[in-house]
């Protein structure tokens, strides 16, 4: 069976060695394991074939899940599901599923135009970020309504969260399958690339992770926790994270992997299908 | 019934006409027509609920296709449908579907970087679009040469190039509403408003095939088609949903007759 990892360019450019261990484990059982990283090459639309068995989504750019978008058209195997990536990318359209679900999370706006949350900001706290994206970047923390005027128009729109104060650090929450792990690190832009320490998570956080996981479809995902002073808030949700500092993180992906690939269970994406979509034609 | 349309705000004045005369038709018939705009907006997530029976996605601006988005979660009716709408936006996905769906068009590339592109150059120009959104001819440049294509590096975290095939003569609209198409000639680009409107043709059987081909490839029959006519082929370069209707004789009254079907068939 065929495996196919679509990965991002690392900096610097060496590979993960989660990703390397992994491999190796799926190769002992008898997988042949390919992988690419799509910035790296020029792709022509009418070459995407759907020629492996499976594929797995590590990478977030646009252009892996623009490929993964066409390879799921063409009725390939994706991991974790694609329509459940594509939605955990826009962090609009997370919040509201983790509202259906009745998963604690900040309350949330969407806007283009800053100025108008010049009323909220004189009545809380609050943190913006842009709607697409992961690991933290362009994440502003707003404590004045005068700190909006510093700010940039942004060019597209941002996410507006309630800024719920915790302990400083961030509660990094990765998922396989029903596993769910937690690893605390301090709270900054580049804190995806450091290793937290491993840290007991209670039932409740334990809970709460899971039914994440079915309200986005995801099967192998991260999570950031903020620890408030009424509970714990999912801040956001990521597919495929990097699982730093997560013990035994390597075996545990390629038996996900590995059951996955064997149909032993499966995932239900939120996401509607176009086939859904009501043909306007008739 | 209650329609929203989800558009982008205009300068005074600048308003597309054709929808000013859908909400007048609408009006009419007794249905209220309000215009909804994502981007100067500030949307309290906790609070959006489904509030028009009809919402029109007419703008195909990140805040508007985010908004549609929580709508089509929430169960909204959207026209067209969020999820095709998605797909059309995805120039890497709308271009393989059409291909499937054995409709002409351009070789199509995508890289981070345009400077991938370059080994494309020696067998002829292309077109470099923006991957997603943009629209009337923004961002379209044809490149010709390795230095023009350095010119764009990586403005942006993706790029899309299609082959350029030198058009014979204006560009082709095709616009389609129901079972009726319409095509428009037109100088691109267009500057003055005479420009914009261009003038009426006669589609050719080849090309209402091609327009029917596309619409089933998405399961829509409301949207627009570019196409370029080079070498006697007629190549599809683009397909836009919910487009201006621009130069389409009596298109307002044809679009109120067609949201008015499917508000019928709702409430059905």
């Amino acid at each position: 069976m065929k495996l196919f990892f679509m990965v991002v360019r690392r900096v610097p450019p060496v590979p993960s060695p989660i990703l390397v261990e992994a491999y190796d484990l799926l190769r002992k059982r008898g997988y042949e394991v390919g992988e690419s990283i799509a910035e790296e090459v020029l792709t022509g639309c009418d070459e995407i074939e759907a020629d492996q068995d499976m594929y797995i989504l590590k990478s977030h750019t646009e252009l892996s899940l623009g490929l993964a978008g066409v390879l799921y058209t063409r009725g390939a195997r994706l991991l974790n599901p694609y329509p459940s990536c594509a939605l955990t990318q826009n962090k609009i359209i997370v919040s509201r599923l983790l509202r259906e679900a009745g998963i604690p999370a900040p309350s949330t706006w969407v806007t283009g135009d800053l100025s108008l949350l010049k009323d909220l900001a004189s009545k809380m706290q609050l943190i913006i970020k842009p709607y697409m994206g992961h690991r933290g970047a362009g994440i502003v923390k707003v404590n004045h309504p005068d700190d909006l005027a510093a700010m940039t128009a942004p060019d597209y729109p941002v996410i507006v969260q309630e800024f719920i104060p915790g302990s400083g650090e961030d509660l990094k929450v990765y998922v396989v399958g029903d596993q769910v792990f937690g690893v605390q690190k301090p709270f900054s832009e580049t804190s995806f690339a450091v290793p937290g320490r491993p840290v007991d998570i209670s039932e409740e956080v334990r809970d709460i992770s899971r039914r994440v996981g079915k309200a986005c479809g995801l099967g192998l995902y991260g999570l950031d926790i903020i620890e408030g002073p009424s509970g714990p808030f999912v801040v956001d949700v990521n597919y495929f994270p990097g699982y730093k500092g997560v013990p035994d993180a390597a075996r545990m992906i390629a038996d996900y992997i590995d059951g996955y690939a064997q149909g032993e269970f499966e995932l239900k994406s939120p996401a509607p299908e176009p086939a859904r979509a009501e043909a306007a034609a008739d | 019934m209650k329609i929203g349309l989800i558009t982008t705000r205009k300068a005074p004045g600048r308003e597309g006409s054709v929808m000013i005369e859908v909400a007048d038709q609408l009006a009419h018939r007794g249905h209220s027509f309000e215009s909804i705009y994502p981007e100067d907006s500030l949307i309290d997530l906790a609070r959006v609920k489904i509030e028009y029976d009809l919402y029109l996605l007419k703008a195909g601006t990140p805040a508007a296709l985010a908004y549609a988005g929580v709508l089509d979660l929430a169960g909204a009716r959207i026209l067209n449908p969020y999820p095709v709408v998605m797909q059309m936006k995805d120039k890497v996905l709308a271009s393989r579907i059409l291909a499937d769906a054995s409709v002409l068009a351009p070789e199509a590339f995508i890289a981070s970087d345009a400077r991938h592109f370059s080994p494309l150059l020696a067998e002829g120009p292309l077109v470099i679009k923006p991957y997603l959104g943009g629209s009337q001819g923004r961002g379209v440049q044809i490149i010709r040469t390795i230095v023009e294509l350095d010119s764009i590096g990586s403005e942006q975290d993706l790029m899309f190039a299609q082959r350029y095939h030198q058009p014979e003569g204006r560009d082709h609209k095709i616009y389609r509403i129901g079972d009726e198409l319409f095509g428009v000639r037109r100088v691109w680009p267009a500057r003055t408003l005479e420009d914009k409107l261009g003038e009426p043709f006669e589609l050719t059987p080849a090309m209402k095939q091609i327009t029917t081909l596309c619409g089933d490839a998405f399961g829509i029959d409301l949207y627009g088609l570019d196409i370029v006519v080079s070498d006697d082929r007629e190549y599809v370069v683009d397909i836009n949903t919910f487009p201006g209707f621009k130069g389409v004789s009596g298109a307002g009254r044809l679009l109120a007759d067609y949201i008015t079907r499917v508000l019928d068939r709702q409430g059905s």
